[in-house]
Parts: C-alpha cells; sequence; structure tokens
C-alpha cells in the first residue's frame, strides 16, 4: 500500500511538473489526441499559445515509409507563422512556442542524439556549441510507442532558453538562439518527411 | 652358342615374374586412377550439392514469412543474406538478385484502375526488394568488386541489375548495418568502431563509383498512398543519395570520439579508424 501511494505520488509530482497543460478541441491525428491549445506556465507568468498545426513525421528507408511519431506546434502568434516568409522566420516571430511529439515508435537515446544533431548540421547550427552539447549530455532517456516529448522554447532575461520534458525528466538549457535553432529541426531545412510534416506544423493552406 | 640359348632361355623366365608383377601393378595403377577420379567427381557432386543446398535453403529463410514479418527492421533475414553472399559465386549473386529485382519491378503488373496495395502484391514485392538488398549489403568486398568488374566495367548481361546491385547496397548499409552499430548500440568499443568504419567504406566505396546517374530507377507501384477513404499505389523512384553521407561520418565520429575510453582514443589504430569517418 505504502508503495502504491508512493508510486502515485511521485508520478503525479512528475506530471504535475509538466510547465505545458494541453486543452481544447480534440482531433486525432494516427490515433494521437491533439489539443487545440496550451498554456505554458512560465516564470514571468502563463502564457496561452494556440495549435498551428499537426502530422506525423514520417521516415522512409528503401522506399518503405514508417511513421515516427505525431508532432504538434503551438505558438503565440499562429497568423505570424503562416504569414512569414519562410517557416523559420515565423518561428523567429513567436515570443513562446510549444512542440509536442507523440512517439509513434521506440527510439533510443543514441537515435534521437544522432538525427537532431544531423538535423541541427543541415541547418548550420554549430553543434559543438556549449549549450547544444549541455542539452545532448542531459537527454539520456529513450522513448517507447505511446511516450511523448514536450519542448518549451522561451526568452527569459533577454536570453534564450529551452525546456524539454521527457521521460519524467526535464532538460533546461540557454543560449543565445537555443529554442529557434532547435526548432529548426522542423522549422528548416529536412528530409522528404520533415518537408512534408512542415507544412502540417505550419498549418498554411 | 647353346650356353649362350641356355643362359638366354633362364633369364627369361627369370624376367616372367617381374613383367607379371609390373603388368598387375599398372593395372592397380589404372584402377586407383579411375577410382580416384570417381571419387572426385562425386565429392565434386557432392559439394556442389552442399553448395545448392546452402544457397536453396538461405534463400528459402530469407523469404521465409516468419523472418520477413518486420521490415521496418528486418533483422531476422541478415543471417540468411549473409549465408548466401557468402556462399554464392559473384555470378550466382547477380542472377538471384536480378531474379528479385525483376519482381520489384515487374511483378505488380495490373489492370486495376487505380490498383490497391493487394492489386500489385505490395507486401511481396517489398519483401523482395528487402531481400534483394540484403544481399547486396551482405555481399563480401572482394565478390561485389567482381561484380562491378564483370558487369560493369566490361559491360556484361546484367549491368543494369549491377548499377541497382550497388544502389540497394549502399542503401541497406546506411539504412540498417552503419545505423545499428553507431546508433543503436549502447555501448560502444574498438570492435563496433571496426564494424561501423566497414560499413562506412562501403559506402564511400559505392559514392564514389561515379555511376550516380546510373543509379536512379522508377519502380512502377510501388507506394502506398492513401485517396479518399481507400489505398491506392502509386509509382516510386529509387535513387542514389549520398547527400548526408560525410554527415553520417561526422555523427559516428563524435559518437565514438565521446564513448570511447581515452586509453583507446590515445591508441593510434583507433586514430587510423576514426579518421576513417571524417
Amino acid at each position: 500500500m505504502k508503495t502504491w501511494l508512493a508510486i502515485l505520488l511521485v508520478s503525479s509530482i512528475a506530471h504535475a511538473a509538466s510547465i505545458v497543460e494541453f486543452s481544447g478541441t480534440e482531433a486525432k491525428v494516427a490515433g494521437v489526441k491533439v489539443l487545440s491549445d496550451a498554456k505554458a506556465k512560465l516564470p514571468a507568468g502563463e502564457v496561452p499559445l494556440k495549435l498551428s498545426g499537426a502530422g506525423i513525421r514520417t521516415k522512409t528507408k528503401l522506399l518503405l515509409t514508417f511513421n515516427v511519431y505525431v508532432a504538434s506546434s503551438y505558438v503565440t502568434d499562429v497568423q505570424a507563422l503562416r504569414r512569414a516568409a519562410t517557416p523559420v522566420e515565423g518561428v523567429r516571430q513567436q515570443n513562446v512556442k510549444v512542440l509536442k511529439l507523440d512517439m509513434l515508435r521506440a527510439l533510443s537515446a543514441a537515435e534521437i542524439r544522432q538525427s537532431f544533431e544531423e538535423a541541427l548540421e543541415l541547418n548550420g547550427v554549430n553543434i559543438d556549441a556549449a549549450e547544444i552539447q549541455d542539452i545532448f549530455a542531459q537527454w539520456k532517456s529513450a522513448v517507447k510507442t505511446g511516450d511523448s516529448i514536450t519542448m518549451i522554447g522561451f526568452e527569459e532575461a533577454k536570453e534564450d532558453k529551452i525546456v524539454i520534458e521527457v521521460g519524467g525528466k526535464t532538460i533546461n538549457s540557454k543560449g543565445k538562439d537555443i529554442s529557434f535553432d532547435f526548432w529548426k529541426i522542423w522549422f528548416g531545412k529536412g528530409d522528404d518527411g520533415i518537408t512534408s510534416l512542415q507544412k502540417l506544423l505550419v498549418g498554411k493552406e | 652358342m647353346k650356353r649362350f640359348l641356355i643362359l638366354s632361355s633362364i633369364l627369361a623366365l627369370a624376367a616372367c615374374g617381374p613383367i607379371r608383377d609390373m603388368d598387375k601393378m599398372v593395372h592397380t595403377t589404372d584402377e586407383m586412377r579411375d577410382n580416384t577420379r570417381e571419387l572426385n567427381e562425386g565429392m565434386k557432386k557432392t559439394n556442389e550439392a552442399v553448395h545448392r543446398q546452402v544457397l536453396v535453403i538461405s534463400l528459402q529463410q530469407l523469404m521465409a514469412p516468419e523472418n520477413t514479418e518486420s521490415l521496418s527492421s528486418p533483422a531476422r533475414m541478415l543471417p540468411y543474406a549473409n549465408s548466401f553472399a557468402e556462399e554464392a559465386t559473384p555470378e550466382e549473386l547477380i542472377k538471384e538478385f536480378h531474379t528479385l529485382w525483376t519482381d520489384v519491378i515487374y511483378g505488380g503488373e495490373t489492370s486495376k484502375v487505380p490498383p490497391t496495395p493487394e492489386d500489385v502484391r505490395l507486401r511481396s514485392r517489398q519483401v523482395s526488394l528487402r531481400a534483394a538488398s540484403a544481399i547486396a549489403a551482405m555481399t563480401p568486398a572482394d565478390k561485389f568488386a567482381e561484380i562491378v568488374r564483370n558487369q560493369i566495367l566490361l559491360k556484361g548481361e546484367f549491368e543494369e541489375t549491377a548499377y541497382a546491385f550497388a544502389l540497394t547496397r549502399y542503401d541497406f548499409t546506411r539504412e540498417y548495418l552503419f545505423k545499428s552499430v553507431v546508433e543503436n548500440r549502447r555501448d560502444q568499443n574498438v570492435q563496433t568502431l571496426h564494424a561501423a568504419v566497414k560499413y562506412y567504406r562501403v559506402m564511400k566505396k559505392i559514392a564514389s563509383m561515379g555511376y550516380a546517374d546510373k543509379m536512379e530507377f522508377p519502380i512502377p507501384v510501388f507506394k502506398a498512398q492513401p485517396e479518399g477513404d481507400k489505398l491506392v499505389v502509386v509509382d516510386d523512384v529509387l535513387k542514389l543519395n549520398t547527400d548526408d553521407l560525410a554527415a553520417k561520418g561526422r555523427s559516428a565520429l563524435r559518437r565514438f570520439n565521446r564513448e570511447l575510453s581515452k586509453d583507446v582514443l590515445a591508441q593510434p589504430e583507433t586514430q587510423r579508424l576514426l579518421n576513417e569517418l571524417q
């Protein structure tokens, strides 16, 4: 009984530790529930965000396409994101942004790291930068189907900050353009799977 | 004179024994030669039968439903692709690859418009592509070099297939073999570095071959996509894309640099291997 209470307590603390709450109308993408609104609970106060779009990240290997995760993007100004000349410029105009990845297959921590590092490098980000390496040094969790990764990007004390919630752990890092650089993985250059997903995340017709 | 005749007769009689013995010996030698020839032929037939048996069993298992359940992670196909590639001659390899490749390209003919995955045997042809690619990737370097020499450089009967062989060898190595070492292993050591470098060399070799324009194949009715409320199949293209090769190498290099111990990293052999991933 004590053990159960302890588990319940720990899980409720872990749940409560999330700084993003999702609400609103529900849609389904590949069986994953996607909600229309989010609220980021930041030190400066609560910030409401709107869903700009959601879609499936697919990977193609030898002409076979696999679903990897469902990505949902929440921003403070959806119209600014859609009006911008490029998705990356649209991301630049967001005060706060949230990206939620609901896994449709398991990935090891090394797989996630390799894939993020390659995408960052493709977008001209210096992955040897201390703040980027700081994130990877903290990222030890593998993910399995059904798990989710939530990323929050915001400015705090005139510094760009990123918080990543994965596997019950919270990863923090800050530095020049850190969250902006990370968002380039989905809103910058990428393979065919990212290009298709990007259109859905921006939600442009 | 008399004495001479008697002596000759005695000598002739005395010689009869060895001559008979020699005849016998010649006869025995002939018999042994025949037996050896028969034995050699028998052994040759046995070896051929064993060779064919290895090929047939490997191929059967490679394509077996229980080993092709998962095409996203075709680990259970690998041992049989490996035994086939190790046993087969370069000629047998390209011929078997050609058969599977033909099924991939032409095995989906149908008169249905628009066709469904079932109409074009999509799943079965995907198995053929995975099997062909696994064989190509598992082919030892010397046999692959012979295929390139005989089919591409010397314009062999299977020249076009040889380009597909090289292309699928590259893709399968990148997506499964190299990745399985660099991304899927929990721990890294010198042996995993050796394996990563071996697979990286395979990719570099093909990337530097200079036949990229030949390594592009339209594949009819091979991509399933939703149309309204049903799934239909459209054409797809398989082409060589080596754009991310250098990034994959750098990414692997970072991981080995990060995870190998200082002692291991300090060894010249380790540094030589790491340089190959640059």
